[in-house]
């Protein structure tokens, strides 16, 4: 299965929050409103990537953990 | 005749998200999208961030056409829906086209509230809904020394921060309500929101209603506000914020049930055979507060397209249940609503902060079945709070026993979401 490295661009992220909606066991807002990734096994991998791309600023940055390769955006 | 599995009407979020998760289940299905927009799916909200030249207008798209070629879904744009025949499970578009389809999504979205006055056809008077608008407002903005803004809301603070952006220097927005924002605030958050535009040179007049707007010399360009007390504001252009709303009229005859909006049930099934709602669209049975209501904003779409996907691609049925909320900046400002801010659907208002400390939040309470929940929240100037309030309204945290420490801005409601 694959595994994401997951970063967000806290300059993009305007906390609008749909990939807490989404992966709510990945994504958590922090105390400036912006989202981070939580500790722990969190949500599957398609769910991140479907919590990813429902970024409206595309904040979100995936990298398959195996290959090191950036799949999103 | 085209045969199409599942039929998307609409290409935005709530859309295109329906449409990726059922190829995620369905391999061999076919997938149409009809968008009456000339593009692949882009972010509203990147607008603002468009039109205060944050951002480049390439950088406003979410999906290339290879996005969906690479999951054969079929993408037709520039179309608009304009017949639904249930019975017969097809629909017919503005060419002539007719689609028969397996499953199908409603995800419309909403159309901008034009201001219904003369005048307001000409070329500066400007909206913010789709990039061409974003296009329009960078094109009249700039250049322009004085600007009028026409509704008391956030696309009025999109309007304000982006025409300083663009160098206008004298902003007016006019609003016939007594306050800014009277719909969603109270008078002491509006009042926070009013220093912070006052500060950066937008005043705002309250209580005057637009009666028309007039050409300059050049006649295709808007020159001059006239409100109905006979008030009159010189201007290089104009933009206007007054909301959205969903063209159903050609869901009349369809047997599909529209109250404010699209009524579906907490599986986003519009109780006609194979016929789903999601996004602006919707009026949904919200599961977390037990009523029906239609939410505008990009976190409910996107779970909402997310859930009819499923629903859609069949299994076990998903209810939707999401407490979403909507933030966004102007100047150096901040606000976001959670859940439901409605006064009338709360029993109690606790308000938290204050105008000194220029950050308010407020605090909708109400008892379902016996326990005592927070049910929305509108929060300016306050980022911090957002994150809390939201675990706390998703969780239907009982908060009888907290409830008088609310108030108190040193108490910290980080507190509540493991009680």
């Amino acid at each position: 299965m694959k595994k994401w490295k997951i970063t967000v661009d806290r300059d993009l992220c305007i906390g609008a929050a749909s990939c807490v909606a989404l992966a709510m066991k990945t994504f958590a807002l922090d105390s400036e409103n912006k989202a981070v990734v939580m500790e722990g096994e969190g949500d599957p991998p398609d769910l991140v990537k479907l919590a990813a791309e429902s970024c409206p600023t595309k904040a979100i940055i995936l990298v398959d953990e195996e290959t090191g390769k950036q799949e999103y955006p | 005749m085209r045969e199409i599995d599942f039929l998307v009407i609409g290409g935005s979020a709530a859309g295109t998200t329906a449409a990726e998760v059922v190829r995620g289940s369905s391999p061999s299905a076919t997938i149409t999208i009809i968008t009456d927009e000339k593009h692949e799916q882009y972010s509203r909200v990147l607008l603002p961030h468009y039109t205060r030249r944050k951002i480049q207008r390439e950088q406003v798209f979410l999906k290339k056409p290879q996005w969906y070629q690479e999951r054969k879904i079929n993408l037709v744009k520039g179309t608009r829906v304009l017949s639904l025949d249930a019975k017969g499970h097809s629909v017919r578009d503005d060419r002539g086209n007719e689609y028969r389809y397996g499953k199908l999504l409603l995800a419309i979205g909403g159309d901008v509230i034009k201001l219904p006055v003369p005048g307001a056809d000409l070329e500066n008077v400007l909206y913010l809904r789709t990039i061409e608008d974003g296009d329009a407002t960078i094109k009249y903005a700039g250049g322009a020394k004085k600007a009028v803004v026409v509704g008391g809301g956030f696309i009025s603070l999109d309007f304000a921060t982006s025409f300083r952006a663009n160098g206008v220097e004298e902003i007016t927005i006019l609003i016939r309500e007594p306050y800014f924002w009277a719909n969603k605030l109270d008078r002491g958050s509006s009042k926070i929101i009013v220093d912070i535009l006052g500060k950066n040179g937008v005043s705002v007049v309250a209580g005057e209603e637009t009666a028309q707007i007039l050409p300059k010399d050049s006649k295709d360009l808007a020159g001059e506000v006239v409100t109905k007390s006979g008030r009159r504001f010189d201007c290089d252009v104009v933009g206007v914020g007054i909301g959205i709303k969903s063209d159903l009229s050609w869901l009349a005859d369809s047997g599909i049930k529209v109250d404010r909006a699209i009524v579906v049930n907490e599986f986003l099934e519009t109780g006609v055979a194979d016929v789903y709602a999601a996004g602006d669209c919707a009026q949904f049975h919200d599961l977390i507060f037990n009523t029906s209501h239609a939410l505008g904003n990009w976190a409910n779409a996107t779970s909402q397209g997310k859930v009819a996907g499923e629903n859609m691609a069949g299994g076990a049925k998903v209810p939707f249940e999401t407490a979403s909320s909507y933030s966004d900046s102007f100047f150096e400002g901040t606000y976001s609503f959670i859940g439901v801010t409605d006064a009338q659907f709360a029993d109690e208002v606790i308000t938290r902060g204050s105008f000194e400390l220029g950050k308010m939040t407020r605090i909708y309470i109400k008892t379902i079945g016996s326990v005592m929940r927070i049910v929305g929240a509108s929060v300016i100037n306050h980022p911090m709070e957002v994150g809390p309030l939201t675990s706390i309204i998703k969780g239907k945290v009982d908060v009888s026993s907290h409830k008088e420490q609310l108030a108190n801005t040193s108490f910290d409601l980080r507190g509540l979401i493991s009680s």
